[in-house]
């Protein structure tokens, strides 16, 4: 991994639920082109880390850059921001009443200005990439799980974002679906995206990742290569942790 | 839809049929009314009860007295009153009620028992001075009345048809009206509660009141005439009369009293 | 009683064409019907918007206590008394026509009732739609406009429809401000030929008709609504 300069930047990231810190502290750097995973026992506060990267939810304190911008100062425009950071989530969330040519058009062509030809051009584009180019005229509902997923994945990359956030993508879907979406998260990674997944997928965190961090009760406790981080944890409770899991 | 169209209207027809032969039989005279209209028949509060009272009221006490019945007022809106009688639901109705020849399809009347004008009320200054200026304007009545009827004769008039006179004498005073038809009567009584408004002297039209009967019942309109006839003779009639109009000179006190009183019911 | 029954009708609507009462009241009774389910729409939109973003992110609260202060009242007094008080009231001085000061009043009824029907519609829409919306870089508004709002006004469609069904019937005590709708035409034949059954029945029926007719092109609409996703 080549020396890159930072993408994001956290700095003391707190996010406190009424009474609860979710996030107690959270410092971390992710480059250009890095994929970095993010693992640990639910509740440990790494869903709300990702979320509060394109601040879905708002931190309490601390300073994330993205750009070289804070994204928490009052006077930023975070919508402009978070064109740039696609999002995938647990539960696809498409729109049921658009086709998924409309899913992926709308945002470039009502955000970015983009014409309806070419907004559609470019969306073939990416839905033949992922196989479902004969779907575009379908709606949400006429989809598998699996589908679902990778026209979230394409909808998100129709604005060409800097960096993709995926929040644990494949837990809502049975197993023989799991593959297809790991496969296009796969691709993306190998074409130098820059990457934040929340994922239980230990096996592909091995196999794709540049980093994994390992969250639990707000706070990263370990982080490293993935090669080091399966085979040699340091952590007792990362310890716990991946003798549960894998 | 066609059947059951006549079958509810069979089973409507049969009913009121059957409250017909019922009616006047158990000594109580029932009459219906719209207690809105004073000084003929208006609510007031008499020892802290309230009564239907007015002309109209006493002179039907007085009739069913002489019948050797109790009377029973029952008040409705105008124009539901004349349907009361029609399907036998009262046998008597008193409302200050003119004989019209569309009425006199439904129902059979009495021997007028007074004559009535409609007046035309109108604002302080109006360009209206006569009944012929009533021509193209918005004339406001109360629905059912004869004020209502007659009025539609008039050329291009927007009619304005209120539930309750003094709805319309309120939209006159909004501006909303250029003039109001109604009975004399309240006409007077109206205008010497709103300042502002004026009568106009010559009446819109003269009509007589009359009982409403049902039709073809010819020995029980006989019986009520005679009451009339016998009240008229003895004096009794005009006593009430005296008692809400009295003369011109002391019509004031008593347009006040029948004032006073209707605020009160409203 | 066939003939008895045509002799009714000759004299209820033909004679003196008083059916001309019933036609004109229907004009009446459909423009205030359509005026104020327009407004009703507008005002009930906006209240949802305000009520709902304000549920969602704590923002508007004067706006929110506003809004709330309005659907208490309207919902909490009758409409017939909502519709005097706009008459001789609030509205006395306008010199608007009475159709119109009419309509308002509906409206403002109705918009009452629509604003907590389409208010209802957002709450029902996952949360997550609205966080893919925003994650998008749509703001909120547009999150509202391209998102929320098509999918929470196709829920609440037939509660919609339904509430259109009520106004139509309510407008029938349009009558107490002497404004001639449908209801107050038969009233009117009624005081000419003191026949209560001809002209309630035919009143009623002319409702019933426009309520059914109403009610299949709704389904209707729904159903080509619905297939758009399967």
């Amino acid at each position: 991994m080549s020396v890159k300069e930072p993408l994001i930047r956290v700095e003391d990231l707190k996010k406190e639920f009424t009474g609860v810190h979710a996030l107690n502290g959270v410092s971390t750097k992710i480059c250009r082109g890095e994929v970095v995973f993010v693992v640990g026992p639910s509740g440990s506060g790494k869903s709300t880390f990702l979320r509060c990267l394109n601040r879905l939810e708002d931190p309490t304190s601390g300073h994330i850059y993205f750009d070289g911008v804070d994204l928490l100062d009052k006077k930023v425009n975070i919508n402009r921001h978070r064109q740039k950071m696609g999002m995938v989530f647990q539960h696809f969330n498409l729109f049921p009443h658009m086709t998924v040519l409309r899913n992926m058009t709308i945002a470039p062509m009502k955000l970015q200005g983009v014409s309806r030809e070419e907004a559609e051009k470019e969306a073939m584009k990416l839905l033949e990439r992922v196989g479902l180019a004969d779907r575009a005229g379908a709606y949400p509902s006429q989809l598998s799980g699996g589908q679902k997923q990778r026209v979230a994945i394409v909808r998100a990359l129709c604005m060409k974002p800097e960096v993709m956030l995926f929040d644990e993508p494949t837990s809502a879907l049975d197993p023989e679906m799991v593959g297809e979406v790991l496969q296009v998260m796969g691709e993306l990674a190998k074409e130098n995206m820059t990457m934040v997944v929340v994922t239980h997928e230990m096996g592909f965190a091995k196999e794709v990742a540049h980093r994994v961090l390992f969250m639990a009760e707000g706070q990263i406790l370990e982080e490293g290569p993935p090669a080091e981080f399966f085979a040699n944890p340091k952590n007792e409770r990362l310890k716990a942790f991946l003798s549960k899991v894998i | 839809m066609k059947k059951l169209f006549a079958a509810v209207l069979l089973g409507t027809m049969t009913l009121s049929m059957g409250v017909l032969a019922s009616a006047e039989d158990d000594g109580v005279l029932k009459m219906a009314t719209n207690a809105e209209f004073p000084p003929y028949e208006y609510h007031e509060m008499v020892d802290g009860e309230d009564k239907i009272v007015g002309i109209d009221a006493e002179v039907a006490g007085l009739i069913a007295e002489e019948l050797g019945m109790t009377l029973e007022i029952e008040d409705m809106a105008f124009d539901s009153v004349l349907a009361a009688v029609q399907t036998g639901q009262v046998d008597i109705a008193m409302a200050g009620i003119t004989v019209t020849e569309e009425r006199l399809q439904s129902v059979s009347f009495t021997d007028p028992y007074t004559t009535a004008t409609q007046m035309i009320i109108v604002p302080e200054g109006s360009d209206i001075k006569g009944p012929d200026d009533l021509a193209g304007k918005t004339i406001g009545v109360q629905l059912g009345t004869t004020g209502d009827i007659y009025v539609e004769d008039v050329e291009d008039a927007t009619i304005e048809r209120f539930n309750k006179g003094f709805e319309a004498v309120q939209d006159l005073l909004a501006g909303r009206l250029d003039a109001v038809v109604i009975d004399g009567e309240p006409a007077k009584v109206f205008v010497s509660q709103n300042e502002g408004l004026v009568l106009i002297d010559e009446p819109f039209t003269e009509e007589e009141y009359a009982i409403a009967v049902a039709k073809d019942n010819e020995e029980f309109l006989t019986k009520v005439n005679d009451a009339l006839t016998k009240l008229k003779e003895s004096g009794a009639f005009q006593e009430v009369v005296d008692k809400y109009i009295s003369s011109d000179d002391s019509a004031d006190e008593a347009e006040t009293e029948a004032a006073e009183s209707e605020t009160a019911a409203e | 009683m066939i003939q008895s029954l045509m002799d009714r009708i000759q004299f209820n609507f033909i004679d003196g064409d008083r059916w001309v009462y019933l036609a004109d009241g229907l004009k009446n009774t459909l423009i205030m019907t359509v005026f104020a389910l327009l407004l009703g729409l507008v005002i009930g939109f906006l209240i949802a918007i305000v009520r709902s973003t304000h549920d969602k992110t704590g923002s508007l609260r004067v706006l929110n206590l506003f809004c709330k202060v309005y659907l208490t009242v309207i919902r909490g007094t009758p409409v017939l008394v909502q519709l005097l008080i706009c008459y001789f009231v609030i509205l006395v001085n306008t010199g608007l026509p009475k159709v119109a000061i009419a309509f308002i009043a509906f409206g403002l009824n109705s918009g009452a009732y629509v604003a907590e029907i389409i208010r209802s519609g957002i709450m029902s829409i996952d949360n997550g739609q609205f966080e893919a919306g925003r994650s998008l870089g749509f703001n909120y508004v547009q999150t509202m406009i391209f998102i929320i709002l098509p999918q929470a006004l196709k829920n609440v469609l037939p509660a919609l429809g339904n509430e259109f069904i009520v106004l139509l019937k309510e407008t029938s005590v349009a009558g107490y401000i002497a404004i001639a709708d449908l209801t107050k035409g038969g009233d009117i034949i009624r005081s000419r030929t003191f026949d209560a059954f001809m002209p309630l029945i035919t009143v009623a029926i002319i409702y019933l008709v426009m309520v059914l007719t109403f009610s299949k092109l709704l389904s209707i609409l729904e159903r080509r609504l619905r297939n758009n996703e399967r």
